[in-house]
């Protein structure tokens, strides 16, 4: 292709020796499967979030003055709003496809979490994790909990009903911990919130969180070709790669999986609102409004704040222990480093090169299971004012029932899995 | 005898105790982005009148026992940390919290002691105050303590009066941390 080019490619390639770089990286093998899109899709929601982010920042305004907003929609019109949620309204009622790219934003954020979310699942189940991969698995746990941060800080931009009563639930999240809590929650929301210089904060974040997720995603990358990429077990030698060549084979996949995204988010951000901040209205700290949770990815997080009854929150030596920390820091810090800890559990001595079949590792993949049910039963915890209502409880009760159901669902499927899968692995060696 | 390599680590021991010296008023000027205060003064000072959310004073008169307003400081409608539920219950019925009570009005932040959020349901029924956010509930009959968590502290109560035009005011400041 790049002959094509002729004249310019010659000079430049006498120069930077591009035909070198084209021999070893061109070439490079990628292993076949259909799941390794996954890992794909994460980094070409990431390049959408970017795009789309650059344009959304030459309109957006991270201020909380009052301003009269004069555009379009008539519900605000010769309102004195703060400029914040003025400039995101003037973006999605006033600017030519303004509301089609920050609706892709939203979306290709929640797409971005989803498919990292999906990415991490198949390698833990595929024990992808092993020796030699543990230091880009720990990569990866940093990378999905920069992109959470980073989407719940854009979440909080447009300075609406909905997003300001997220950043006060952030606030009080952040400033829990005993003794240090009101440092981190002061520089992470400037001094507290709401308040006026708090927006802007978390707009600077929002920029060096995307600036972090690109670097991690730079040595994400670096690791994953410098060590290969595992694949899919074959006869032969385990040390080499086997899989199709990045130039033409896999580019030309990539390529149909990129314009597929896209085509889905834009159809998503064409005719689904994700967060309709005319409908919420601006900030008022007098009030929050019913029905709040926050999305998907959080709702385990949700489910932990509110199921803590209050009795754990005590007090040692004088220091008292919140049970926001208690749900909000410390257990989901506990679940993280059980995650972090995964491939120093499940230990390999040798160098693992070949994805395993979940079905031949009867205790990792119940692990796994274990911990993805717990996650997602506590997601449905979160529902616990729905979940009292529908069996006409008092939500005490079903407090208390959810935490016993929880338990028991997380641990029954893990303990099941692992049966199952010893009696499957018994059967095939008689 | 001094070496060549002990002089140059010297020079370089030297040259970072600088640097770090020349930078230590931006290190203790970072300190006060940790260090910012959240608002400090007083909410209600002594003798604020209550207001309701048109910023009309409320007289002894403007609840029925079992009713219930949203009260904010005089001139200060619609700021963060002010606003407050006020109730009126028949005397008889308030368990706790009654010697900041006047003529069976009590009052309570609004803020949630857990996250912070609006404690906006007054659930007639049940006579509890409910947090939309995570659910906790609070008794307003009973200095407004938690009925459930995961709020760990009562509702700040703040103290009531009335002045000689039957209009109802703060004797003090909320009678504890307002929100978490």
């Amino acid at each position: 292709m790049m002959e094509l080019l002729g004249l310019p490619y010659r000079w430049l390639d006498e120069r930077l020796h591009i035909g070198r770089f084209r021999r070893r990286f061109l070439t490079k093998a990628f292993p076949v499967h259909d799941s390794y899109i996954l890992g794909e899709l994460a980094l070409f929601s990431f390049a959408t979030l970017v795009i789309t982010g650059v344009f959304l920042a030459l309109f957006y305004i991270p201020s909380t003055s009052k301003v009269i907003y004069d555009g379009a929609l008539l519900n605000y019109r010769g309102k004195s709003l703060p400029e914040a949620f003025a400039s995101v309204i003037y973006i999605t009622y006033d600017l030519p496809m303004g509301m089609l790219i920050r609706q892709v934003h939203h979306w290709a954020a929640n797409i971005f979490i989803a498919s990292i979310s999906l990415h991490m699942l198949r390698v833990l189940f595929t024990g992808a994790y092993r020796k030699p991969r543990e230091v880009n698995w720990i990569i990866g746990i940093v990378l999905i909990n920069l992109a959470i941060v980073s989407a719940f800080s854009g979440y909080t931009l447009p300075y609406d009903q909905f997003a300001a009563t997220a950043a006060t639930i952030g606030y009080n999240v952040f400033s829990s911990p005993p003794i240090v809590g009101e440092y981190i929650g002061n520089a992470v929301f400037a001094g507290g919130f709401p308040s006026q210089a708090a927006i802007p904060r978390l707009y600077s974040f929002h920029l060096l969180l995307a600036a972090l997720i690109a670097v991690t995603i730079g040595l994400h990358m670096t690791v994953l070709i410098k060590q290969r990429h595992t694949e899919p077990p074959r006869a032969g030698d385990p040390k080499k790669l086997v899989g199709v060549p990045l130039w033409p084979n896999q580019a030309f996949a990539s390529a149909m999986y990129l314009f597929a995204l896209l085509a889905f988010l834009f159809l998503l951000g064409g005719f689904l609102s994700p967060h309709n901040i005319a409908v919420y209205g601006p900030e008022d700290p007098t009030t929050t409004p019913t029905n709040i949770a926050p999305d998907w990815y959080l709702m385990w997080l949700f489910g932990l704040l509110k199921l803590v009854p209050s009795a754990w929150g005590i007090t040692i030596g004088g220091i008292i222990i919140k049970t926001e920390f208690i749900g909000g820091v410390l257990l989901p810090g506990v679940i993280w480093t059980a995650i972090v800890l995964l491939p120093f559990i499940d230990r390999s001595e040798r160098e693992e090169n070949f994805i395993a079949n979940p079905l031949d590792r009867p205790f990792p993949t119940a692990l796994g299971v274990l911990i993805v049910t717990f996650l997602l039963s506590l997601a449905i915890g979160g529902q616990n004012d729905r979940i009292a209502a529908f069996l006409g409880l008092g939500i005490r009760e079903a407090n208390l029932i959810l935490f016993a159901a929880i338990i028991l669902a997380s641990f029954l499927a893990g303990a099941l899995t692992y049966a199952i899968l010893r009696r499957r692995r018994a059967s095939l060696t008689v | 005898m001094v070496t060549r390599r002990a002089l140059a680590k010297a020079l370089f021991g030297l040259a970072v105790a600088s640097l770090l010296g020349f930078l230590l008023p931006a290190l203790r000027a970072l300190n006060r982005a940790f260090g910012a205060a959240r608002r400090e003064e007083a909410v209600y000072a002594p003798g604020t009148r209550l207001v309701d959310g048109e910023g009309r004073a409320v007289k002894t008169g403007r609840l029925k026992p079992g009713e219930a307003l949203t009260v904010f400081p005089e001139g200060r409608v619609g700021e963060s940390e002010t606003p407050a539920w006020l109730f009126r219950f028949r005397e008889e019925e308030i368990k706790t919290g009654g010697e900041h009570s006047v003529g069976g009005y009590v009052a309570y932040s609004k803020v949630c002691t857990h996250a912070g959020c609006i404690v906006t349901k007054w659930l007639v029924e049940a006579r509890e105050l409910e947090c939309p956010c995570h659910f906790s509930a609070f008794d307003p009959r009973d200095g407004a303590k938690v009925l459930r968590g995961p709020a760990q502290r009562p509702l700040p109560q703040l103290p009531l009066g009335v002045n000689s035009a039957g209009e109802l005011l703060a004797r003090g400041g909320f009678l504890g941390k307002v929100g978490p």
